[in-house]
This record gives structure tokens, C-alpha cells and sequence, in this order.
């Protein structure tokens, strides 16, 4: 959702340039024309003889979080079209029905409703956990009132421990790494940082913040004992304006690192206070601060500075670059989802290798799938229906191309860390159907 | 200790002038005409959209005068146009045609800038570190965000009551009707006040769009703490909002910088069992963000007229 303006051309030319594609989108955002814009036009030819699998997009497409969640259904429809067009699918296309939730769990399964009621079997959501868990619990629910109308649930974002290990299920897959995961990325990289000995963490008021606090906790304590906490604090959700006196505290608590799930302002005004007092010799590893707006609320500030953990970014040296290239040329905004390519390319595999669209007959072959994706290979645990994946850790570098939008800065990749090392134990217990086959069996918690 | 203390108090004035420079315009508008300005966030925000765009364009001091001045006319324009058919039907009315147009104003900025942030930085002239504090930096921008601050204090202060004009404006609130018999243009009046009261939040979007961020929830994430200000401050004191965005801006920093809780605050260790444990061992931290509100709601029980106001509200 962003505008290169004082980026790679002169600023007034850019200006006119893209005055005429802002008002197309931005009345997208004011939810004038959201469908619209998803039109099935978009889609892609739909060969008279294909089958089309409706896929419902439920997601805030309004308010404060559209932004990502537009972002979100033209990465998609943009995957879609591509699988559409390759042919790959034989048989049948891929339909992307998008449905605003405004990121609330009750408007979520009014939207569940709905699509279950166009016919629809195949549910994508990834903005807010507390989403993803009613949607499960209702998925859950529907799929044992109506059998033969069973619903397949696929998570690309949300990221509570919870969804893969207490709450996890057949018809519910997990395509982010999840909190622990992400933490485990980092903590790998932090053991081997010998200058880091004091870590400060700094979270919001709420689970998400509460679970990367005791996540970091936990984890550093047994990679690195001799690693003090030296802060846990939280502040109440986008309540704070001025993180100075926090950048006070870290300044004289004498850490190397701070680790935070921060995302939004609470994210940006963290970053730019760090800046502003000039702090030195100290790292920022975060969750979101790549997410797209970010960067440019950030600025200079953040060069050299902030790190995130990420299934992908612009720098990693894959044929997903030129897909990320592709989508800005076509949508003039940056590429963030890495979790979008391999989860449609998987769902498009388990299709043709079911040679059905019936929801359990996919989930089973979605089941334990190794795919082999431009950024490495990702599997799909059978234990919990979770997707493993390689992870990047990035900083946030003055001068690296390809610019994000309004910044000449670039994520440069640190370090990979291999899918292996996040295959972290998990307590689900997998109901499945009786004496039904397990196609794929790549990895489970007791290894290959 | 002591150079805790010490952050406590500059970092305080630092906050809290900038919070003085929000809430300027909202006071000025609120006093000399008596409207609850529901919009001086989005004017804020447009502000800083401007201040971004003009700074893209040509530099920094050019936008710290064009950009005000663009809000200044726009604002007028909105109250003699449109704003000033509403003033016979009280409040209700002018609370409601703002509120109208906060929105308005946020998607016409979402329509020309887009949905996500800009990035507004700090003019290079003035973005280098001038003084530290325990290894704290501030740059020099901040010192002239206050300056700004301080001089917009002392000229209205004078404006209102030392000029002829500022006069007028003050008897024009109170007798309207007969300032208008004696020969001045009240809806003039009107529209000049409305007018300046939104290059302020303009000069407000341009000092402070870089310092906080440039986005498009950024009015509706400042619009209330500037509310809060003026009321506690007192409806329509420019010394008040003054004074209350100190002491929000110190009150903060006491509370985030220093690691206590509500027990350890009056020397009180807690037991596992004692009751309210979890929100007397809570650090002060946790809470200083929400403080502000608290202290409003503590303000409008028991003194509703604000700590320097003149009206009863």
C-alpha cells in the first residue's frame, strides 16, 4: 500500500506518476471497492471445462489493519492467477472470495457462515490469533453437524503456540512458523553472538506480547544460561507515544539485544526513540518490523539497528525474488507474505495428488507434504499440521536494493536457519479418521 | 538515582511540550469560540502530510511555512462556509459537522498519500545530537520543537491579550451580538480564530509528524490525548494545557523510567495472598501510558473546570 515518493524517481514526476493508481487504490481501502478489485476477472482464464475451487479470504479489509489484509488477498490473487495460468491445476482453478472480518472473531464467523452458505469449503485467515482460534473452534463444530460438508481451515499468519499444539486438528493447517518458532530462529542466532550478554524485552499488554516474553525467557535460559534478562516490560497496546524513557532504561540496564513482538506504531516509535537518542551497539530483534509501512514510518533510524525473523526476504537469493518483482511491477507495493507462495503451491499440489477438491481427501494429502520451495525445502509436520519451514534473519540495511517503497534501505539477510532446527515438540493429539491412509509422512517429532 | 531524576525532568518537558504543541490549536479554537473542534487531529495529520510532501519537493523551512498556512486557509475556509451555519444550534451541531469532517479529511489524505506511513524525517540541518543525558541523545530538532512550542505560547498569550485584535476575539466570545452592532465582521472574526487554531495543528503536523509517526491512524491515535490535555488543563486555558501537558509529560516519564509498583511505591511488600496483589505489584510502568486518563477522569469529579479553567463544563 505504498508509494514510492521520495524513492527511486524524481519526486514530482513520481508524483503524477502515481496519483491516478493511488485514488484506484485507495478507494479500495475505504472499502468501496474491495470485492471489486478481487474481481473473478482478475482471475485468470477459467477454462469452460475446469472445476473452480472457491477459497474464502477472511480478513480485515477495512479500517486500521486493511492495509495488511488487502495486501494479504493481492499476494493471493496473484498466486492464484499464476497457479490458474500455469495449468498446473489440471482440471480445476483456484477463486479467491474475499470477506472483511475488520480482525473481529464474531464478524469472522458471521463471514465462516456465509461462505459455508455459497458453498464454499476452503477458509484462509492469518490477522489475529484471536480470530484463528474461533475459527477453529467453529470449523471444528461445523465439520461434525454437517459431514458431508466438511470445511478445511488454512492459517497463513496467525502465529499463537496455542493453534498448533492444544488447539490443532485435521481440518486446521498452520502455514507461519509459530511464536516458539520464531523464537527458536532467534535464539539460535543469539547463541552464537558472543558479545550479547544482557537481553532487554519489551512487549505489548497482551498474549501475543506475554507468549514472545516467556518464549524468549524460556529459550535463552537454555541456549545461552549465562545471557541475563535485564528488562520485561510491556505497554498497553498503541498507548505510547514516547518510548524515550524505555531507550533510557535499555541505555542503563547495559543490553546488547532487545528482543520485541512489537508491530505498529508501538514498533516504528520504538525504532525511531532508539534513533533519535543515538543509541549505539545495541540490536533490535523483532517479529514485524518488516511488515510493509513499517519500514518507511521507521526511516534511517532503523538502519543497522532492527532485525526481523521472516520465511523470506527481497535479499535471499531465490527465483521468489523474481515473483516478489513481478507483484510490485503489477500492484506497486512491496512483496511480504513468503508464506503465500508455498501455500498455494502446496494446496495446488495436494489437489492434484488427491485428484479431488473434497476438503478431507486434500487435508490428507496436505498431511506430512515436503515441498521443495524457492527459499528451501518446507514441510508440513503430520503430528500437528503445521508447516516447517527455513527461516531469515534480516537487518535492516542503508543501500541495499532492492529499496523498499520510500526508503533506500533493503532487508539483508544475516543468517538462514534451516527447517530442521524449528521442528520444536508439540503436545497436539491428532484426531484422525479411522484406518485412513497416511499419504505423506515426511517428519513427525521423532524426526524423518 | 539522581540522573534518573535528572532524564525524568528533561525528558518531561521534552514530551510535554510537544504535547502543548498538539493541543494548542484545540485550546485556542475551544476558547475564542467556544467549539469542540472534533477535527483538530485530522488538521494535525493533513499538517503532516504537507509538511512530508512540501519537504519532498523543495526543504524543510519551506514547509514549515507553506504547509501551516495551506491548514490555516482550509480550516477558515470550513468555518466560513460551512462551520458557521451551525454556530445558532449549539454545540451539538458543531460537535457533530467536526466529527464529520476528522473522517473526511483522514480518507482524503488515505486517497492522495496512500494507506501506509511516510517517510517524514528530520531536516538534515538540524539531526545531530546536541546534548545527552546517561548516553541518551537528543537532537538538536528536539530543542527547536520546543522553542516552537514556547514561542507559540508567548504569542498567543500576547495576540489575545495584548493586542487590539486579540480583544475583539475575546469580547466577540462573550457578546457576540453587540461586538457586532460596534462594527466588526463577526463571521470574519470567526473564520480568523478557526483559521489560526488549524495552523496551529498544522505547525503542530509539521514540528511533530517526524518526531512521532506520519500515518494514516495518526489522528485517530493522537485525537484523544489532546482532549485530555484540554480538559485537564481547563477548557479554553492556554496556561492550563500548558501546565497539564508537563505534568503528563513528567508524570510519564516518572512512572516508566523508574522500576516501581503501586506497593513499593508506599514501601509495602505483598504476600501471595494479599487481595489486589496483581494490580498493586503491577510496575508503574505498565500503567503510565493510561495515567492520563485516569488523571482526566480524576479531574472532571472533582474539579470539572479544569486546573486553570474559566468555564464550568
Amino acid at each position: 500500500m505504498s508509494f514510492r515518493l521520495a524513492g527511486r524517481r524524481s519526486a514530482a514526476a513520481n508524483n503524477l506518476y502515481s496519483l491516478v493508481g493511488r485514488i484506484r487504490k485507495s478507494a479500495s481501502v475505504a472499502g468501496l471497492a474491495a470485492a471489486a478489485l478481487l474481481s473473478p476477472l482478475a482471475m485468470g482464464p477459467a477454462h469452460a471445462a475446469t472445476k473452480v475451487i472457491k477459497i474464502a479470504y477472511i480478513d480485515p479489509l477495512s479500517g486500521p489493519f486493511g492495509p495488511v489484509g488487502i495486501l494479504g488477498a493481492q499476494g493471493y490473487e496473484f498466486m492464484f492467477n499464476k497457479i490458474n495460468h500455469s495449468g498446473e491445476l489440471k482440471g480445476y482453478t483456484f477463486k479467491l472470495v474475499p470477506f472483511d472480518d475488520k480482525v473481529n472473531p464474531a464478524t469472522a464467523l458471521v463471514d465462516a457462515e456465509k461462505a459455508s452458505d455459497e458453498g464454499i469449503r476452503y477458509l484462509l485467515q492469518g490477522n489475529g490469533s484471536n480470530v484463528a482460534f474461533a475459527l477453529v473452534n467453529w470449523v471444528k463444530k461445523h465439520n461434525r453437524n454437517h459431514p458431508k460438508d466438511k470445511m478445511l481451515y488454512l492459517n497463513y499468519a496467525a502465529i499463537d503456540p496455542g493453534l498448533s499444539n492444544s488447539d490443532c486438528g485435521l481440518y486446521h493447517f498452520n502455514f507461519d512458523a509459530n511464536v516458539n518458532m520464531k523464537m527458536a530462529a532467534l535464539v539460535s542466532y543469539i547463541k552464537t553472538q558472543k558479545n550479547i550478554h544482557k537481553v532487554f524485552l519489551i512487549n505489548m499488554d497482551y498474549s501475543f506480547g506475554h507468549s514472545v516474553a516467556e518464549a524468549a525467557k524460556e529459550m535463552l535460559k537454555r541456549a545461552r544460561p549465562d545471557i541475563k534478562i535485564v528488562g520485561d516490560v510491556f505497554t498497553p497496546i498503541g498507548q505510547t507515544k514516547d518510548y524515550t524513557p524505555f531507550i533510557y532504561k535499555i541505555k542503563q540496564s547495559g543490553a546488547q539485544a532487545v528482543i520485541t513482538g512489537n508491530w505498529g506504531a508501538d514498533m516504528s516509535l520504538l525504532a525511531k526513540a532508539a534513533g533519535q537518542a543515538n543509541l549505539q551497539g545495541v540490536r533490535f530483534f523483532t517479529f514485524y518490523a518488516g511488515i510493509p509501512g513499517t519500514p518507511e514510518a521507521i526511516g534511517d533510524a532503523g538502519a543497522g539497528r532492527v532485525m526481523q525473523i521472516t520465511p523470506w526476504a527481497a535479499t535471499v537469493n531465490s527465483s521468489e525474488t523474481k515473483l516478489a518483482d513481478e507483484f510490485e511491477a503489477k500492484y506497486h507495493k512491496d512483496w511480504y507474505y513468503g508464506s503465500q507462495v508455498y501455500l498455494t503451491e502446496m494446496l495446488a499440489k495436494a489437489v492434484k495428488e488427491a485428484g479431488t477438491d473434497d476438503p478431507t481427501e486434500v487435508a490428507l494429502h496436505l498431511e506430512g507434504m515436503h515441498y521443495d520451495s524457492p527459499v528451501g525445502d518446507v514441510y508440513i509436520r503430520a503430528d500437528n499440521n503445521a508447516a516447517v519451514m527455513p527461516m531469515y534473519l534480516s537487518i535492516l540495511e542503508k543501500g541495499v536494493k532492492p529499496y523498499l517503497s520510500g526508503t533506500d534501505m533493503q532487508w539483508k539477510v544475516v543468517k538462514r536457519i534451516p527447517a530442521i532446527n524449528l521442528m520444536l515438540p508439540t503436545s497436539c493429539q491428532m484426531e484422525r479418521p479411522k484406518g485412513a491412509k497416511l499419504y505423506n509422512a515426511y517428519y513427525n517429532n521423532t524426526g524423518k | 538515582m539522581l540522573h534518573s531524576l535528572v532524564f525524568v525532568l528533561v525528558n518531561g518537558l521534552v514530551y510535554g511540550l510537544l504535547l502543548f504543541l498538539l493541543s494548542s490549536g484545540l485550546t485556542l479554537i475551544f476558547s475564542m469560540m467556544g467549539v469542540l473542534n472534533f477535527a483538530q487531529a485530522s488538521f494535525y495529520m493533513l499538517g503532516a502530510y504537507l509538511g512530508y510532501q512540501i519537504m519532498a519537493w523543495t526543504d524543510y523551512w519551506v514547509a514549515l511555512f507553506v504547509a501551516p498556512v495551506a491548514v490555516g486557509l482550509l480550516g477558515a475556509a470550513v468555518e466560513r462556509y460551512v462551520l458557521s451555519k451551525t454556530h445558532h444550534r449549539g454545540q451539538v451541531a458543531e460537535l457533530l459537522l467536526t466529527f464529520g469532517l476528522s473522517y473526511l479529511i483522514v480518507e482524503g489524505v488515505k486517497l492522495v498519500w496512500g494507506v501506509n506511513a511516510v517517510n517524514y524525517g528530520m531536516p538534515p540541518s538540524l539531526n545531530f545530537p546536541i546534548f545527552a543525558i546517561n548516553g541518551v541523545s537528543y537532537p538538536a530538532y528536539n530543542v527547536f520543537m520546543m522553542v516552537v512550542s514556547v514561542a507559540i505560547f508567548a504569542l498567543l498569550y500576547v495576540l489575545l491579550t495584548k493586542t487590539r485584535i486579540g480583544i475583539i476575539i475575546q469580547a466577540a466570545l462573550s457578546d457576540r451580538d453587540m461586538v457586532g452592532m460596534l462594527g466588526h465582521n463577526i463571521p470574519r472574526i470567526f473564520a480568523l480564530v478557526f483559521g489560526i487554531g488549524c495552523a496551529l495543528a498544522g505547525v503542530a503536523g509539521v514540528v511533530g509528524g517526524n518526531i512521532l509517526v506520519t500515518e494514516p491512524s495518526m489522528a485517530l491515535s493522537l485525537g484523544p490525548i489532546i482532549f485530555v490535555v484540554v480538559v485537564i488543563g481547563g477548557m479554553g486555558s492556554f496556561g492550563g494545557a500548558l501546565v497539564a501537558s508537563l505534568l503528563i509529560g513528567l508524570l510519564q516519564n516518572y512512572m516508566t523510567t523508574l522500576n516501581v509498583s503501586l506497593a513499593g511505591l508506599v514501601g509495602v511488600s505483598l504476600g501471595s495472598h494479599a487481595p489486589f496483589r496483581e494490580l498493586l505489584n503491577q510496575p508503574l510502568s505498565q500503567l503510565a501510558a493510561i495515567m492520563p486518563y485516569f488523571l482526566m477522569i480524576l479531574i472532571l469529579a472533582f474539579r470539572p473546570k479544569g486546573l486553570m479553567g474559566k468555564v464550568e463544563s
